[in-house]
């Protein structure tokens, strides 16, 4: 019972609907945020005392590298819905955070790799930080390649929602054991409980990237998700209807 | 389940091929290492505890191989589900039997490698227990990816899951640099006792779970 | 439920393609139900459904409590590396086992019982596991899928009788084949 109620609300079509409603409301200040944060903390925020202007990569790097860990856990939450409730939806969903958070793992690793050049003077570096953002990146490459590879796909959900379940335990163990290594990461600059320890001139240019980047990844997310959802229920008649 | 094991082991003992391949290849690595370094120059035993973590991971790769994909092939896991046999008791037996005939030799070949490369005596039981510990993880994770890429080939299994063996490298490789070190390690092999128990009848449920989907 | 198995309107759909629409049927002692089909319209998921394996997207299928199936699909799940008697002994009890030589005798199998499973030929091999699901005691049901191809006139004749002895005894048959059977039965058409 309980079932048809959440599958009814939680329809693709439904979604869609919704999607088109709201994209522009997303879209249009992911779109004015992300310039205006990036211009203020490219030309307005002042150079670094150590590092310079090359600093200024934190703008693309601090954003994707938290987002890049935050997908992946909305992405086990999303499983776990469909898993639970067979909600097609969060399986569709969990697909396309797949696909952002492969992008931003990397643009997080490529990033990273450019700043360390000036500032480690090495582009790789086997640190723990890394490291893990690295096994997040094959995390996600594994699960689009194994949900790619079926002909099934409502097996392919299933199976895509197992191990993503089964990464998620799997995440804090890679942490633990990475943090074995000496870290040459500096520790993360921005907490929640502590004062930053980074002045406030470059610190409001990064909150507005981060949040501007959460604009940016959601409508990313809707995009792709629309094409996912076309693409899966295509004989479906209400998207025969579409447009 | 004793009929399962036994079974599963017919199925091995007349199988050498499938037996003997990891064990061979573990002993080519293990003798090709040294050649492949200048002798005199430096400490066989140090290098030794370099190579075994890798050496076992690329063996216990190969000794899973067809371990399920086999059964599935020829169809043996339907006439399984029609007969109302449990996948998951046959799924655990291949990976006990696994472990029996396959990871122990493979930790005895470990202490017989130790020894010829110049490692103290005294840590020969930690260690057999550390490369059997270490497999048992391996060989749970690589039956878990065989699960899941049964109909694509190993290769798309591997790349799943290979997060879940980098830990587990990490792991068991700073542990066997805190033996060199003659640091006591009693306390990690208790704990790896315990999550190999915990892991095997785990992943095996997994997996059984995972070949019933791709049956469907 | 004097019924074996029943099914009751089972649709079945992959990727939201429809392959079986609203199959009901029933199967009771003593009688034998043929599948008639061209290829692709969705024997063998079907059967699979029948069995169990696979769950129907609409309908239910009622099996009889305790009800032992056989079945017998395109792969042999013998192993190439073990000999005949071997492979039979992995799935046969000894009265069984016992009753499989006799009929691979009838066969002229028997010689070949100490020979690996991959030397025999593709008939042979077909012929051979046949046979022991032929003799497994207490069987219900034979679910058999396209069991006829590859044997020459004479074998399939042969396993028919078998069969057909085996359904008077009480048991009865799914069966898909294009192979024209003689045995009578009543055709179910998806």
């Amino acid at each position: 019972m309980s079932n048809k109620i959440i599958n009814k609300f939680a329809s693709a079509k439904t979604y869609i609907e919704t999607c088109d409603k709201y994209f522009l409301f997303v879209f249009i200040p992911s779109i004015v945020l992300i310039i205006a944060g990036w211009s203020w903390g490219i030309f307005v925020a002042p150079p670094d005392a150590v590092q310079g202007d090359s600093y200024r990569i934190i703008y693309l790097h601090v954003p994707s590298s938290i987002y890049a860990q935050l997908i992946y856990w909305i992405m086990a939450a999303w499983s776990a819905i469909y898993l639970i409730w067979k909600v097609k939806l969060a399986a569709y969903l969990t697909k396309s955070a797949a696909f952002v958070g492969l992008l931003v793992t990397f643009l997080a690793l490529f990033s990273g790799s450019i700043w360390g050049i000036p500032t480690w003077g090495t582009w790789w570096q086997w640190d723990a930080r890394i490291t893990s953002t690295l096994i997040l990146f094959l995390m996600y490459l594994g699960l689009i390649a194994l949900h790619d590879s079926f002909n099934n796909q409502n097996k392919a959900d299933n199976l895509m929602s197992i191990l993503t379940i089964v990464g998620c335990v799997n995440l804090p163990i890679i942490k633990k054991s990475v943090d074995w290594w000496s870290t040459l990461h500096q520790p993360a600059s921005i907490t929640l409980t502590d004062n930053p320890s980074i002045d406030p001139a470059m610190l409001y240019p990064l909150i507005l990237c981060i949040v501007s980047f959460g604009f940016v990844l959601i409508s990313m997310g809707v995009l792709v998700s629309k094409i996912i959802i076309f693409n899966r229920e295509k004989n479906r008649n209400w998207v025969k209807n579409y447009g | 389940m004793i009929k399962y094991l036994s079974q599963e082991q017919t199925k091995l003992i007349y199988k050498s091929r499938a037996w003997l391949t990891p064990l061979i290849l573990f002993a080519l690595i293990m003798i090709a290492f040294p050649l492949s370094i200048d002798l005199f120059g430096k400490q066989t035993s140090d290098l030794f505890m370099i190579i075994i973590v890798i050496s076992l991971l690329l063996t216990n790769y190969l000794a899973i191989d067809d371990i399920l994909l086999e059964d599935y092939e020829d169809g043996s896991f339907e006439q399984f589900l029609t007969q109302n046999r449990s996948l998951f008791s046959s799924v655990l037996a291949k990976l006990i039997i696994l472990i029996i005939y396959k990871a122990l030799p493979l930790s005895l070949l470990t202490i017989l490698f130790a020894s010829v490369n110049n490692v103290d005596a005294f840590i020969f039981l930690d260690l057999f227990l550390i490369s059997f510990f270490c497999q048992i993880l391996f060989l749970n994770i690589f039956l878990f990816g065989s699960a899941l890429g049964i109909n694509k080939g190993g290769l798309l299994g591997l790349i799943v899951v290979m997060p879940l063996v980098f830990p587990v490298i990490i792991i068991f490789g700073q542990s066997l640099t805190l033996l060199q070190n003659n640091s006591s390690i009693d306390s990690f092999l208790l704990l790896s006792l315990g999550i190999s128990f915990l892991i095997t009848p785990m992943f095996s449920y997994l997996s059984s779970l995972i070949l019933k989907m791709h049956l469907e | 439920m004097s019924n074996l198995i029943e099914v009751d309107n089972v649709h079945y759909s992959i990727n939201e393609n429809n392959l079986i629409r609203g199959i009901s049927f029933e199967l009771k002692k003593n009688e034998i139900c043929h599948i008639q089909g061209v290829n692709g319209s969705g024997k063998t998921s079907l059967l699979k459904i029948i069995l169990g394996i696979v769950e129907p997207t609409k309908g239910v299928v009622h099996r009889k409590e305790n009800l032992n199936i056989q079945f017998h699909g395109h792969k042999l799940p013998f192993k190439g590396f073990l000999t005949l008697l071997q492979n039979l002994k992995l799935i046969l009890s000894e009265d069984e086992l016992i009753d499989a030589q006799k009929v691979l005798e009838e066969l002229d199998l028997h010689e070949k019982l100490n020979l690996r499973f991959s030397n025999l030929s593709f008939g042979q091999q077909k012929k051979s596991f046949f046979a022991s699901k032929l003799v497994i005691k207490n069987t219900q049901v034979f679910v058999l899928d396209e069991p006829f191809v590859g044997l020459d006139d004479s074998t399939t004749k042969f396993f028919q009788e078998k069969l057909q002895k085996r359904v008077n005894d009480g048991a009865a048959i799914i069966i898909t084949s294009h192979i024209p059977i003689s045995m009578p039965a009543k055709t179910i058409n998806i």
